[in-house]
């Protein structure tokens, strides 16, 4: 294969990459279900769909999460998602036919493992609703936390591995293919 | 010319994990399934043609 034909592979390859990021889906406009309101750190939910528009906290921040539901709730759930991960980061059972709530997640608590783009979900019983909302956790530099380390030992390691993988030359001597 | 055809590829889905990874450390995109699966998969495929062996004469042939 020439040179040029083995960048056209490399280049279609890389097309395919960025021609899926460009296509993923946008997020949907209803973020919240159910006809109930949410606030994250005092911004609407339903206005915090993408990465231009989401809610910036820092990483030694308290956010306020609340609520409002059109009937009684029995309780909520926040949860924070890290790809198929969803770690809850509140909860707390109603009994006494509250239609609103309210939740304080303490950002220190989980700025320590890694910064970013975060979606916040959250959803109610009784009245059932659910929402989400992108959170954008400013701090110390990627890198320097454990998710970002994590990414960037992966990245030098897999980059290595590419490298190595590089097509060489077989040397064929009097005794046959030596490498 | 031999190749490393598995190694280029297992090479690329790892560098891709740490390249979702930090896209999302740098609030470029938020991590989702979607973006853990489609990203390492694309560089898998860049690992694979780096790693594909070629012959000089433009020949491809199976890695041995």
């Amino acid at each position: 294969m020439s040179r040029a034909a083995r960048l056209g592979r490399i280049l279609a390859a890389a097309a395919v990459v960025a021609a899926a990021l460009v296509a993923l889906p946008p997020a949907a406009d209803a973020q919240v279900t159910g006809g109930c309101s949410a606030t994250v750190a005092g911004q609407d939910a339903n206005a915090a769909h993408n990465v231009r528009s989401a809610v910036k906290v820092g990483e030694n921040d308290t956010i306020v999460v609340t609520g409002t539901a059109p009937g009684p709730i029995t309780g909520y759930k926040v949860y924070l998602t890290f790809g198929p991960a969803r770690f809850q980061v509140a909860d707390e059972t109603v009994s006494d036919g509250r239609t609103a709530w309210t939740s304080t997640v303490n950002v220190r608590d989980y700025s320590r493992y890694g910064v970013g783009l975060y979606r916040v979900e959250g959803d109610t019983t009784g009245t059932v609703c659910t929402g989400w909302a992108y959170v954008k956790v400013t701090g110390p530099f990627p890198l320097f936390t454990v998710a970002g380390a994590v990414g960037g030992l992966l990245m030098i390691g897999g980059g290595v591995g590419m490298a190595l993988s590089r097509p060489r030359k077989v040397k064929v001597g009097p005794q046959g293919v030596i490498a | 010319m031999k190749g490393h055809r598995v190694r280029g590829a297992i090479s690329g889905l790892v560098f891709g994990l740490g390249l979702a990874i930090l896209l999302q450390q740098f609030a470029i995109v938020p991590l989702t399934t979607l973006v853990l699966v489609l990203v390492p998969l694309g560089t898998a495929l860049i690992g694979l043609a780096i790693g594909w062996p070629r012959s000089p004469s433009g020949a491809t042939r199976r890695a041995s």
